[in-house]
C-alpha cells in the first residue's frame, strides 16, 4: 500500500461527475473566484444518468391541448410519493422545472422537437392532467437517450467553464469534525497514491446502491458509497426503506426499458395475452406508478399467469409501428435486438421488475445541505444531491421522469449554495492524520484472508432479493437483516489477489462491497422498522398504510459500527392533504 | 459452454512486455463477453484489469479488441465471437495495464473541437425552436458515447498522434450541424489545420467499429465537405 | 509501453473491405514511388554517354523488366481508380450506403481497363520476342 499522501486545497469539491454533480459544477463555475473540483471515479460521461432514457418531467404544456401546470405536476409527485414527500420540496421541483429545461436548452441539449420546433413531451406513468383526470405529456424527452443527452449537455457546460476534474479518483473517507467540512480522501486509482481535498465544501452526488440486488438497472460501480461514508461518520440516512422496482427490466438481464416505451402506447400483457393493467389500475392502466405495476407483475407471475410459466411478462409495443419504434424509442429496439434477439416491432419483449432508484439517502434539505439529525441541525459545508440525496421529494416512490429532473434542480441549487457558503466561509483546519483511516481501511482489506469479495456479494444480493424486495414481510425481514450483519462481519476479513498500487480494481470492488452492505444493512433494518405499506415498501404482514403512525421519515444513525438507532422528522405537508392512492 | 479467452495482460509494476494469459470460462452463447471477464475477475484471477460500468452498451467503458476487431465487451455476445475469444487492448494509447489504456489524449482530442454549444445571442424567454428536419440533421451524432473505439481503429491514428481522430470529429459534426450553434467557423478552421479531417483516409474502420450505429464515416466526410464550401 | 501503434499490431486490426483498399492504395503508391525515382536515375545515366544509356535501355527489353512494367500499370491503374472512389465518396457522404459495392464496384473497372492492356503488353512475351 502506498502510503504516499499528496493534499490539495479546493474551495469546493463536487463528488461525483454524473448529472447532478456535473449541475453543480456548471453553477459553481459560473460564480468567480471559487475554485472547484470534480472528483469521479469514472470519467464523467461514464456516469449512470446517461443510461436514463425516457424523459425528464416539466410542465411546459407544449403538447396537451390543456397545457400544463407546475401544480398539477407537484399534485401527481406528492400522490405517486404515498405522501411521504416535503411538500415545500417538491414545490421548488416542480416550479424551477419549467426555467431549468429551457435554460439546458439553451445550453445545448438537442431535445426532441414538435412540428412547430418546440421541446417534444410525452406521456408517463403517474403523471396527469388537472389532479388526476388523465395521462399527461410531460417528459420532455430526446429520443429514448435524454439522460445520455443531460449528461453530454452538462460535461460540455464544465469544459466550456474549465472545471477542473480529478478523473478515476475513487472517495474513501469524509472528513468532518463538529458537524463542519473539513474534506474528502481519495485514491487516485491510476497509481493507487492517496490525495486529501481540503475543502471549505463538499457535494457528495455519487447515485445509487441498486447493486446491492439480483436484477437491477443499475451500473456496477452504483455502490452507495456516499451513503456508506456519512453513515460511518455517525450522520444519518433517511428513508432507506423505499427502493424503487421498476416494472420493466429485460428478463433477467434487467436493462431498462423505458416506461417511455408505455407512453408512447405500449402495453403489459399476461400468459393469456390479456392487458391485466386494466385490473390493478383503472384509469392509468400501463400508466400507473412503478411501485403499483410492479407488483401487479409480481402477483401475475406469482398466480401463474408469467409468460411460458416463467418470471416474466410481456411489454408489447409491436402495434406502434416500425417508425415510432426506430424514431422515438431506437436505443430501446437496439438493446432488445442485441441482448435477446427480439425485434420489438414484430415480438413482444419480455419483462420482469428490476431493482432501480433509491428514494432514500443523504437527507437534505432544499438547498442540499446536509442535516446531522431529524431535528434539521446542519452540516456545515457538506451537500448531497442526485439519487443518493434524499431532500425528499420522492417520497415512498419516485415518479419517473423526476429523478433526472431532481439532478439538475437540486444539483444547481446546491452549487449555487456551496459557491455563496465558499466565498463566506473558512477552512477548518484537517486533523492530524487526515489520511489515517482511509489507509486502515484499505489496508485490512489487503490482509484480509476470508472469502473474497464476489461471494460475499452474490450472498448479500440473493438475501436482499428474496426478501426486501418488491414484497417484504416477517419473518423475512429478520432473517435478512441478520444475515447481512454476518455478511458485513465476514467482510472484515474480506480476500483480494490484487496486491499493485497501479488501478487495482480488486480492492476497490472489495471497498465498493463494503459500501454496498453498509447500505443493505441500512435498508433491511429500515424495512423490518416501518410496520406499514407505503409506495414502494410493501409489508404483506401490514399491507395497509398507516398515516397515524407512520406519516414520517425515518432517520437512522449507525453507533458502535452496528447498532441501528432510529428517529423520526415529521412530513412538510403544505397543499395537499394525504388521501387514498387510486390510479 | 466452455470458452477459452486469451487476453493480453500487462502490469508495470511487474511485466517487461506484455503478454497473452489462457482462462477457460463456463458461459452460455447469450452471455456477454463481458460476462466472462467479470467471471474471470471475481472467481479466477482478482488481477485482470479493465474498465467497466453500465454493462449495457452506454456508458463506453470497455471498448476493447475482441478478436480483432474494436467493441465493446457489453455489446458482444459470446455467440457473435465464437467459443475462442481473444482479447486486447485498444491500439494507440499507452497501457495503464491489462485492458486499461491511458485516454488522456483521448479527451484532449475531444476538448480541441470546442464541443459546447457556441451561441451567443440573448436566449429567448423559452426554448429556441427548431424544426425537427433541422433537429434530425445531427441526430446520429449526438450518441457519440466517447468509448474511443473509432478513433482507436483508425489506421491514420495509428500512425498520427497529432490527428484528432474519428471521435472529435463526430462531437465537432454534432454542433457545427446543430441550426442553434454559431461556431462551425471556429470549428472548422480547427478541424481543417494539420491535425483535422483531411488526415482521414476514409477507411471506414471507425464506422464498423462503433458500438453506436453512428455512421462515423459519413459525418467526416460531411465535416470535409463543409469545410470545402465554408459552411455546414 | 510505446503508445505508437507498431505496423504489425496495425496489420493485425480486423479491418473492413475499405482497410485492405486503403492499404492496397499505400503500397500501390509506394510502388509508382519506386519506378519515379528508378524513372529519374536511369535518365540521369544520359550524363555517362548515349552507349551507356543505350544499354541502360536494353535493360526494359527484357522478359523481367516487361513483367515489371505491367506490375507498375496494374499499380497506377489501382492509384487512380481508388483514389477516386475516395473521392467522390468524400464529395458525396450520402454514398457511405454502397461502400463495400463502391470498392468492389472499382475493382471491376481495374480488371475491365488493365487485363487488356496487360494482355497487349505482355504480347511480345507469349511470342518470344524478348
Amino acid at each position: 500500500m502506498s502510503t504516499r499522501v499528496e493534499i490539495h486545497q479546493l474551495d469546493a469539491v463536487v463528488v461525483g461527475g454524473g448529472g447532478s454533480g456535473l449541475a453543480a459544477a456548471v453553477y459553481l463555475a459560473r460564480q468567480p473566484n471559487i475554485r472547484t473540483g470534480v472528483i469521479s471515479k469514472l470519467y464523467p460521461t461514464r456516469s449512470h444518468t446517461g443510461t436514463a432514457q425516457g424523459g425528464v418531467g416539466a410542465a411546459l404544456g407544449n403538447c396537451d391541448p390543456e397545457g400544463d401546470s407546475w401544480e398539477w405536476h407537484m399534485f401527481d409527485t406528492v400522490k405517486g410519493s404515498d405522501y411521504l414527500a416535503d411538500q415545500d420540496a417538491v414545490e421548488v421541483l416542480c416550479k424551477e422545472a419549467i426555467d431549468l429545461i429551457y435554460e439546458l436548452e439553451h445550453m445545448g441539449l438537442p431535445f426532441s422537437r414538435t412540428p412547430e420546433g418546440r421541446i417534444a413531451q410525452r406521456r408517463f406513468g403517474g403523471h396527469t392532467v388537472n389532479f388526476g383526470e388523465k395521462p399527461s405529456r410531460r417528459a420532455c424527452y430526446a429520443a429514448d437517450r435524454t439522460g445520455h443527452m443531460i449528461l453530454q449537455t452538462l460535461y460540455q457546460q464544465c469544459i466550456k467553464h474549465s472545471v477542473e476534474f480529478y478523473d478515476e479518483y475513487q472517495v474513501i473517507d469524509l472528513l468532518v469534525e463538529g458537524n463542519r467540512c473539513q474534506g474528502v480522501v481519495a485514491i487516485e486509482i491510476d497509481t493507487g497514491v492517496l490525495h486529501v481535498f481540503h475543502a471549505k465544501a463538499v457535494l457528495f452526488a455519487t447515485g445509487g446502491w441498486g447493486r446491492m440486488f439480483e436484477i437491477t438497472s443499475n451500473a456496477v460501480t452504483l455502490t452507495g458509497d456516499a451513503a456508506a461514508l456519512v453513515w460511518r461518520r455517525g450522520l444519518p440516512l433517511e428513508d432507506m426503506e423505499f427502493f424503487q422496482i421498476h416494472p420493466t427490466g429485460i428478463y433477467k438481464l434487467g436493462i431498462l426499458i423505458t416506461e417511455g416505451v408505455r407512453g408512447e402506447g405500449g402495453v403489459l400483457r399476461n400468459s393469456e395475452g390479456e392487458r391485466f393493467m386494466e385490473r390493478y389500475a383503472p384509469t392509468m392502466k400501463d400508466l400507473a406508478s412503478r411501485d403499483v405495476i410492479s407488483r401487479a407483475i409480481y402477483l401475475e407471475i406469482k398466480e401463474g399467469r408469467g409468460i411460458g410459466g416463467k418470471g416474466c411478462v410481456n411489454l408489447d409495443a409491436t402495434h406502434l409501428g416500425r417508425e415510432v419504434i426506430e424514431e422515438k424509442l431506437p436505443d430501446i429496439a437496439d438493446f432488445c435486438r442485441t441482448y435477446i434477439g427480439v425485434d420489438p416491432a414484430v415480438d413482444p419483449m419480455p419483462v420482469q421488475p428490476t431493482a432501480h432508484y433509491a428514494m432514500g439517502g443523504l437527507p437534505t434539505d432544499v438547498d442540499g445541505c446536509l442535516l446531522a439529525d431529524a431535528e434539521g441541525t446542519l452540516v456545515d459545508g457538506v451537500y448531497s444531491s442526485g439519487e443518493c440525496a434524499c431532500v425528499s421529494v420522492h417520497g415512498a416512490n419516485r415518479l419517473g421522469t423526476n429523478s433526472l429532473l431532481d439532478l439538475i434542480v437540486f444539483g444547481r441549487r446546491a452549487g449555487l449554495h456551496m459557491g455563496a457558503y465558499a466565498a463566506a466561509a473558512d477552512y477548518v483546519p484537517l486533523p492530524d492524520d487526515p489520511a489515517g483511516r482511509a489507509i486502515e481501511q484499505l489496508e485490512r482489506i489487503r490482509k484480509g484472508k476470508g472469502d473474497r469479495a464476489a461471494i460475499l456479494r452474490d450472498e448479500m444480493q440473493a438475501v436482499m432479493t428474496e426478501h426486501v424486495s418488491v414484497f417484504r414481510e416477517e419473518p423475512g425481514l429478520s432473517e435478512a437483516v441478520a444475515k447481512v450483519q454476518e455478511l458485513r462481519e465476514r467482510f472484515r476479513d474480506v480476500k483480494i489477489d490484487d496486491t499493485s498500487e497501479r488501478f487495482n480494481l480488486d480492492i476497490l470492488e472489495a471497498f465498493e462491497l463494503g459500501c454496498l452492505l453498509d447500505c443493505a444493512y441500512s435498508t433491511a433494518t429500515a424495512a423490518q422498522n416501518r410496520t406499514e405499506s407505503r409506495g414502494a415498501h410493501y409489508r404483506e404482514d401490514y399491507p395497509k398504510r398507516n398515516d397515524e403512525q407512520w406519516l414520517k421519515h425515518t432517520f437512522q444513525h449507525l453507533r458502535n459500527g452496528d447498532k441501528v438507532e432510529f428517529s423520526y422528522k415529521p412530513v412538510t405537508i403544505t397543499r395537499y392533504q394525504p388521501k387514498e392512492r387510486v390510479y | 459452454m466452455r470458452v477459452r479467452f486469451d487476453i493480453k495482460r500487462y502490469d508495470p509494476e511487474k511485466d517487461e512486455a506484455p503478454y497473452f494469459q489462457t482462462y477457460e470460462v463456463e458461459l452460455e452463447e447469450t452471455d456477454r463477453v463481458l460476462d466472462g471477464l467479470n467471471e474471470i475477475r471475481w472467481r479466477q484471477d482478482g488481477t485482470l484489469t479493465f474498465r467497466r460500468s453500465c454493462e449495457h452498451g452506454i456508458c463506453g467503458s470497455d471498448a476493447m479488441r475482441i478478436n480483432g476487431r474494436n467493441r465493446l465487451a457489453c455489446k458482444t455476445l459470446i455467440r457473435d465471437v465464437g467459443k475462442r475469444i481473444r482479447v486486447e487492448p485498444i491500439l494507440g494509447f499507452p497501457v495503464f495495464r491489462d485492458l486499461v489504456v491511458d485516454q488522456e489524449r483521448f479527451f484532449e482530442n475531444y476538448r480541441s473541437v470546442l464541443p459546447f454549444l457556441i451561441n451567443d445571442d440573448p436566449p429567448p424567454p423559452r426554448e429556441r425552436l427548431q424544426s425537427p428536419d433541422d433537429r434530425e440533421r445531427f441526430d446520429d451524432t449526438t450518441k457519440c458515447i466517447l468509448c474511443a473505439a473509432c478513433t482507436t481503429s483508425c489506421p491514420s491514428a495509428w500512425g498520427d498522434d497529432s490527428f484528432v481522430g474519428p471521435a472529435a470529429v463526430v462531437q465537432a459534426h454534432r454542433f457545427i450541424f446543430d441550426s442553434r450553434d454559431q461556431g462551425a467557423t471556429e470549428r472548422l478552421a480547427r478541424l481543417t489545420a494539420r491535425s483535422g479531417v483531411w488526415a482521414c483516409r476514409t477507411v471506414y474502420n471507425c464506422t464498423m467499429a462503433c458500438p453506436r450505429d453512428i455512421q462515423v464515416t459519413k459525418a467526416i466526410a460531411e465535416v470535409k465537405r463543409a469545410a470545402i464550401l465554408g459552411s455546414p | 509501453m510505446p503508445e505508437r501503434t507498431s505496423f504489425r499490431e496495425g496489420l493485425r486490426y480486423r479491418g473492413g473491405t475499405s482497410m485492405w483498399a486503403w492499404m492496397f492504395h499505400r503500397i500501390t503508391g509506394l510502388g509508382v514511388l519506386l519506378f519515379l525515382c528508378i524513372h529519374i536515375l536511369e535518365t540521369f545515366t544520359v550524363s555517362f554517354g548515349p552507349d551507356f544509356y543505350d544499354h541502360t535501355m536494353e535493360l526494359y527489353n527484357t522478359v523481367f523488366f516487361r513483367v515489371a512494367e505491367i506490375g507498375l500499370l496494374f499499380a497506377v491503374i489501382y492509384h487512380a481508380i481508388n483514389g477516386t472512389r475516395i473521392t467522390i465518396q468524400d464529395f458525396w457522404p450520402s454514398l457511405w450506403r454502397y461502400e463495400r459495392a463502391l470498392v468492389w464496384t472499382s475493382i471491376v473497372i481495374l480488371i475491365l481497363v488493365f487485363v487488356p492492356l496487360a494482355v497487349w503488353g505482355l504480347l511480345p512475351v507469349f511470342r518470344g520476342e524478348l
